[in-house]
């Protein structure tokens, strides 16, 4: 039992964050507003190159034989710096077509020829051979696929096939944002959690984006506090300021360490996974929104504004938790999924 | 990143299970008194009859020297078991034994330390005073040379188990000129000296937990004096690192099974509603989910603590980041047994058979968050030496 990172897995994340640095930093984000897709298709390339979106698929599929923990480590990195691009859609929408034996569909997702907007079921749609109900698509423009999953099941789906989109003014910046109908529609893939547990996959990787946002804006907060001077001494000497800082880091830690510990436990197919990557979503998408919601009270009127990078992680941590099925749903698993004493 | 129990470790984990399921006492613990000192030290006798008492203490001070990981296992199997809290035995497994290991005299581990793992004797700490709580670098209560003994007089407070303890490991100041943390002594004290007198205070929860101790020219040897004159600030750090180390992995396994007891109240309690069980009730079972995925981030921090200290040694300041989200917690779990309870709430039961009940359990996490330095201290322990914000 080791939960610190292994030498390897240190290396995927600094990686992932030097790339994102030059490439996808919030930099970017801003200079892309108003245009089509999130990301040039350089980078995407780059991106697919890189191998990130098999990083967790067998070397047999294409990918790096990694696992969900070391993918968690990228989109803990993602977070961070809010990297732009439907990344979530190509490592999930990659998978799907994996394990339904699509083995050209999985290596043009891979090689970032194919893009996949991920498809988040309004509460009631189904998942399922047949999907009916509301979706709302991340990075839908420029996009060959949408993956969709839930706790059931998961289905890869050509853009072709949902209704026509209604674009978003989005909220957040940084995503593209859409809506679709389908009704009634057979996708191109399905794939059942218990043969291929996308869904779960899905909510460790948010977990970990989120995490990512609650150590990110923990620091950007701590830095400020250093530098900002009032009252003749930096802000993070006021004992208010100080103390949002320990909780800010508090959240933190929570988040990633239960982002990791459900990553884990999905690797393994332990019997309290649901349990564990239901928690990790919680934890990590609260502590994604409370530093956030902090960073911006840090900041002063500094925070308020658009220039200031503070909105975008609140904006970003905001679409976190509202995803597959938001803290209702998760909340719903928490309580009757198996936990780690009754197993 | 991995974790899986190694062979050996699951082994360890079986032997564990076997020994408790045979040794956990039925009946639950006294509240306090004579009868709660009684049964403390006869479950720690039973301990180290079964070659389980010191788990953390090294092997050559007659400790089970187990580590890290091994401590996590026993801990975890501890709370399944349902086996008892440590009790009056806190201090002196916790604190002072480990002090005495880290900083004592050969003679003083050797007279000391033995009594302490069979369970012959209880200890208390004896260094908050009315003057110095958070401050605790601020203490008056004075020693001052006389011979080959040092002569104390002042006042502590708030001293668990002041009134049931053999010894103390006490803190006071042997030099009033130097800088407040360089003239404080650590010393070991009989609590049967003539000039101690104990005054239990009642908590809120109605029992003699703590006391006041007034000490009136007690004299103490200088042979008890641990780890030098003037040198005990830094022996009494090496206690509270070690608090803050694994001392506190005992209550965060705990709780994990303390919210599925819950759990399992809310479905036998009728709700809110006077018709339903009480988990049927929305927020009811909204604030227990929360709970349950919070105490599950709680246990993959210990996890990775635990990790941290296996690659580091030493416990470090991140232990505090544990502790607030510790503290807060158990507050919540409790405010939300009350309201699950609804009118059973205000019966403070105490039964020899299931121990403690709820209302009692939710009024000492007041306590509990406020030992070993209350949660705003935690935070800027956190903020000054984890985060590096200015003092
Ligand atoms: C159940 C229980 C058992 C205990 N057992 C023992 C024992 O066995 N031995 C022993 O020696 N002591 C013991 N204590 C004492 C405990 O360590 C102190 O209560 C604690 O350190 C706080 O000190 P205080 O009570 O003097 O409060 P104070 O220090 O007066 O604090 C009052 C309030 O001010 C806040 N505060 C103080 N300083 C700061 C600051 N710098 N920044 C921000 N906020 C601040 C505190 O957080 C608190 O909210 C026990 C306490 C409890 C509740």
């Amino acid at each position: 039992m080791d939960l610190l990172a292994s030498p390897e897995q240190e290396e995927i994340a600094a990686t992932v964050a030097a790339f994102c640095a030059e490439h996808l930093s919030i930099r970017q984000l801003r200079s892309r507003i108003g245009e089509a897709a999130a990301v040039d298709p350089a980078t995407w390339a780059r991106l697919a190159e890189l191998g990130w979106f098999g990083l967790g698929l067998g070397a047999d599929q294409g990918g790096a034989g990694y696992s969900v923990v070391e993918e968690a480590f990228m989109f803990r990195e993602l977070g961070r710096c809010l990297a732009p691009g439907p990344v979530l859609g190509a490592v999930l929408g990659a998978r799907v077509a994996a394990a339904c034996g699509d083995a050209t569909r999985c290596r043009s997702i891979l090689a970032g020829e194919a893009l996949v907007a991920f498809g988040d079921p309004d509460a009631g749609a189904v998942v399922g051979p047949r999907l009916d109900g509301r979706l709302l698509l991340l990075d839908a423009p420029g996009s060959d696929y949408v993956v969709v999953c839930d706790t059931s099941g998961a289905a890869l789906l050509a853009i072709g096939e949902v209704g026509p989109l209604q674009r978003l003014d989005s909220l957040d910046p940084g995503v593209r944002l859409a809506t679709a109908e389908v009704s009634d529609l057979a996708p191109l893939h399905f794939v059942d959690a218990a043969t291929e547990p996308v869904g779960l996959r899905a909510q460790v990787l948010v977990a970990a984006e989120a995490a990512g946002i609650a150590e990110a804006t923990r620091d950007i907060s701590v830095a400020y506090a250093l530098a900002r001077q009032q009252f003749g001494k930096p802000i993070g000497a006021h004992q208010a300021v100080k103390h949002r800082c320990a909780d800010m880091a508090v959240a933190a830690v929570a988040a990633s360490a239960q982002a990791f510990f459900a990553a884990l436990a999905l690797d393994r197919s332990s019997p309290d996974a649901a349990f564990q990557c239901a928690s990790a979503t919680f934890v990590a998408t609260t502590a994604a929104m409370g530093n956030a919601t902090r960073n911006i009270s840090n900041h002063g009127g500094l925070g308020f504004t658009w220039e200031h990078d503070a909105h975008l992680y609140l904006k970003r941590a905001h679409l976190l938790e509202a995803l597959l099925g938001g803290r209702a749903a998760h909340l719903c698993e928490l309580l009757d999924a198996p936990g780690p004493l009754t197993v | 990143m991995d974790f899986d129990f190694s062979d050996e470790e699951l082994a360890f984990r079986e032997e564990v299970r076997t020994w408790l399921a045979e040794h956990v006492p039925a009946d639950k613990a006294p509240e306090d008194g004579p009868a709660m000192r009684d049964y403390d030290l006869a479950w720690q006798r039973t301990q180290y009859d079964g070659g389980w008492a010191g788990i953390s203490w090294p092997v050559q001070f007659g400790g089970r020297g187990l580590s890290t990981i091994e401590q996590l296992i026993w801990f975890e199997e501890y709370a399944r078991a349902g086996a008892p809290s440590i009790g009056a035995n806190f201090v002196g497994i916790n604190h002072a034994g480990p002090t005495l290991i880290a900083r004592a005299s050969d003679g003083q581990r050797a007279a000391h330390l033995p009594p302490i793992l069979r369970g012959d004797v209880v200890w208390c700490q004896g260094f908050s005073e009315p003057g110095a709580g958070s401050d605790l670098a601020g203490l008056q209560t004075r020693g001052e040379i006389d011979g080959d003994e040092l002569v104390v007089t002042g006042s502590k407070v708030w001293t668990s188990f002041a009134n049931l303890a053999d010894y103390q490991e006490l803190l006071v100041r042997t030099d009033r000129d130097a800088p407040k943390h360089k003239g404080i002594t650590w010393i070991i004290c009989d609590m049967r000296s003539p000039g101690i007198e104990v005054r239990p205070i009642r908590t809120m929860n109605r029992t003699a937990h703590f006391s006041e101790v007034f000490y009136d020219e007690v004299r103490i040897p200088l042979a008890n004096v641990v780890g030098g004159l003037n040198e005990g600030w830094s022996v009494a750090m090496s206690t509270l690192s070690f608090e803050r180390g694994t001392g506190f992995m005992a209550d965060q396994v705990e709780l994990a099974r303390t919210v599925d007891d819950l759990i399992a109240l809310a479905r036998t309690t009728t709700g809110p509603d006077g018709r339903r069980p009480a988990i049927a009730d929305e927020e009811v079972a909204r604030r227990l989910a929360t709970a349950r995925a919070e105490v599950a981030a709680l246990r993959a921090m210990t996890y990775a603590s635990v990790s941290r200290n296996l690659r580091q040694q030493t416990p470090g300041p991140e232990a505090s980041i544990s502790k607030v989200f510790y503290a807060e917690l158990q507050q919540r779990v409790g405010r939300l047994a009350m309201d699950i309870l609804g009118h059973a709430a205000f019966d403070l039961v105490h039964d020899p058979l299931v121990g403690e009940g709820w209302p009692a359990w939710y009024l000492r996490g007041y306590g509990v968050s406020m030992g070993g330095g209350t949660p705003d201290i935690q935070r800027n322990i956190i903020a000054e030496r984890v985060l590096g914000l200015p003092r």
